[in-house]
């Protein structure tokens, strides 16, 4: 079982937004795939509104299955939009995730209050266009597009 | 995406430019795309010709894979993608219809002119601002129950009808009476009735818009006088889609042809291009989850179409009906759909994907409502909110040529990224207020600069295309005065 926690150093995550066909991606580059599948899942949530307006109030849990790398990435990215668009729920940080069978995440933050909140932008969907997971001896790069 | 194309592109004529088969590894077709000369430059530097392409690869294509003169980078199919596939031997894919299924446009007529709106269109535009709940992932008035949503997924537009949305005879002047048989709601998850239940009559973000617009100009008198239009008069234009509702079902959906792609044993050049046979369960499935969203799609327009009436009662003082609010028409401009085409001088049953491309039916065709069956069905093209739309007519060339589409919109010609950073310090509100006397009102200022006219092509050039092409033939410009954004 692998597994990342949120005292792991996060500086050795970087993340990279970048603009494509009027849509939005992000490219990070992290000691390993659960540390960077985090901090792509933070950025995620920061491309929609300042995470500083996000209180961290309760807990929540999600559980995906992939049949790959790429589809588990796809499939967790989308359950964290969903909790924003479809529970109107808001994490502000990943607190741990763990990959066995499936990969487990615990995350962190509020309901969504329309008084403190301004979401600015919509998030259709985390795609697999040019997706891509490369692992290096000591390193993870996850390229990953949204549909705005 | 914007790596320069090295697919070969021969032109066929003035129009066309053809990508023959072979050109990538898989493909069964030709691509075919309908462009100008001066657009074509544009083409190619985009991957858009890559994506033609790579759609020539899916099983079961018939004819071309092809793409309208509006044609630019989507996710698997390019927007603007037409692609037909024999109902035995092939392929149904999400891909091929968006994540905003059953995105499109209603368009209203009235009894008014341009100079009995002019003295109060700040008050109509600012009426319409705060009835019609816009902006991202916003609800809206009204919560549907389980029962209620599926009701909607079966019944579409006509649960709208028949909870004071709408008028008996709005059905008639809607694409499928907007209603898709094929719907099944036992296909559609809990997250997508969760997304859906209270978006219903919500306009949404991003391009979306409803736009009060004038009559500009007439190049067909008497088709115009059959949709009731003459030069100055006022229109609403509403375009809108399936919201959260059909973004989930297009992603529940994405998973499952994954899945059920690796199980056929289809070899795809673009994981977003995934998909099922039509008639395999999985196939199956997704036309009953797409069809219900398009029922959504259409229920939503036209309570958006309510809430327009709404506005203009409150502001003119008088019943919707004494104003001459008449929908002319309400087109889809994203969805798969069984349709009936020659092939080959014999008619076959085919799943037509148009994603980001308007159906253009001839006088006669079976499916134009029979309010215009005598003159082909209408084609609606919204433009950016600076400059105008249009209303076609669907031509019998278009029935030949391209399973009966043509284009949907102007098309992007730039990021949104490079947009906000082009309208930097700009106040794009007040320009076009100043400059053009257009009143808009949006929720968020980035929704304006993303959305500024400049960042999309001119829609007059995509239209001409159309035109000139055969695809569909011009009846009006529209322009427009005012309108409200997400």
């Amino acid at each position: 079982m692998k597994t990342h926690n949120s005292s792991s150093p996060k500086s050795k995550v970087t993340v990279e937004e970048y603009e494509a066909s009027g849509d939005l991606g992000f490219r990070a580059k992290g000691p390993d795939l659960l540390s960077v599948a985090a901090a792509v899942a933070q950025s995620l949530v920061a491309a929609l509104l300042p995470l500083d307006t996000i209180r961290e109030r309760e807990t929540r849990s999600l559980e995906v299955s992939g049949e790959d790398e790429e589809e588990l990435m796809i499939n967790f990215l989308n359950e964290v939009l969903f909790l924003v668009f479809g529970h109107r729920w808001l994490p502000r940080r990943v607190e741990s995730l763990t990959w066995d069978k499936k990969l487990k995440a615990l995350l962190i933050g509020e309901p969504l209050d329309s008084k403190r909140h301004q979401i600015e932008r919509e998030i259709k969907a985390v795609t697999y266009h040019n997706l891509s997971i490369i692992h290096t001896r000591d390193s993870v790069t996850i390229d990953i597009l949204c549909d705005l | 995406m914007t790596t320069k194309s090295n697919i070969p592109l021969e032109p066929i004529d003035r129009w066309r430019v053809r990508i023959p088969k072979g050109a990538v590894a898989g493909m069964r077709t030709d691509g075919i795309i309908y462009t100008s000369p001066e657009f074509l430059a544009h083409v190619r530097t985009d991957n858009t010709p890559q994506q033609v392409a790579n759609v020539a690869t899916l099983p079961g294509i018939v004819g071309s894979s092809m793409a309208m003169p509006d044609i630019h980078w989507g996710y698997g199919f390019p927007i603007g993608g037409v692609a037909a596939f024999d109902i035995e031997e092939g392929i149904i894919s999400p891909g091929g219809v968006g994540y905003d299924i059953n995105c499109g446009v209603s368009l209203l007529r009235t009894d008014l002119s341009q100079s009995d709106v002019k003295p109060v269109l700040e008050k109509l535009i600012s009426t319409l601002f705060t009835k019609i709940p816009a902006g991202v992932g916003t609800g809206g008035p009204i919560r549907l129950k389980s029962k209620d949503i599926d009701n909607v997924m079966t019944r579409g537009a006509r649960w709208a009808v028949e909870h004071g949305y709408g008028w008996d005879i709005d059905l008639n002047h809607i694409e499928e009476n907007g209603c898709l048989k094929e719907a099944d709601p036992n296909q559609v998850s809990d997250k997508a009735r969760l997304r859906g239940k209270d978006q219903l009559g919500t306009l949404g973000s991003g391009n979306h818009f409803v736009e009060v617009q004038v009559v500009e100009d007439i190049f067909d008198e008497k088709l115009a006088g059959i949709f009731g239009l003459e030069r100055n008069q006022i229109c609403v234009m509403v375009h809108s889609g399936s919201r959260g509702f059909g973004y989930q079902v297009c992603d529940d959906f994405l998973g499952v042809m994954q899945r059920a792609a690796r199980e056929y044993g289809f070899e795809l050049p673009d994981r977003q291009l995934a998909c099922a046979p039509i008639q395999s369960k999985q196939g199956k499935a997704y036309v009953g989850a797409m069809s219900a969203a398009a029922n959504y799609g259409w229920t939503n327009r036209l309570v958006l179409v309510h809430w327009v009436r709404e506005a203009f009662r409150q502001v003119f003082d008088k019943e919707p009906m004494q104003l001459g609010l008449r929908l002319i028409y309400d087109i889809t401009h994203n969805i798969a759909r069984f349709e009936t085409h020659n092939v080959d001088g014999r008619p076959r049953k085919l799943c037509v994907h148009r994603k980001g491309a308007t159906r253009s039916l001839p006088a006669g065709h079976p499916k134009v409502p029979e309010v215009y069956r005598h003159i082909g069905a209408p084609v609606l093209i919204p433009g950016d909110m600076g400059r105008a739309s249009y209303l076609l007519i669907g031509t019998e060339k278009a029935a030949q040529e391209t399973f009966a589409s043509t284009c949907h919109g102007a098309g992007r010609l730039q990021s949104r990224h490079a947009a906000v950073r082009a309208t930097k310090g700009r106040h794009i509100a007040e320009e076009l207020r100043s400059e053009k006397g257009i009143i808009v009102y949006a929720r968020g200022r980035r929704t304006l600069a993303e959305e500024y006219p400049e960042a999309y092509k001119n829609v007059e050039d995509v239209v001409e295309i159309a035109h000139q092409a055969g695809l569909s033939r011009k009846v009006a410009k529209l322009r427009p005065l005012g309108g409200i954004k997400g």
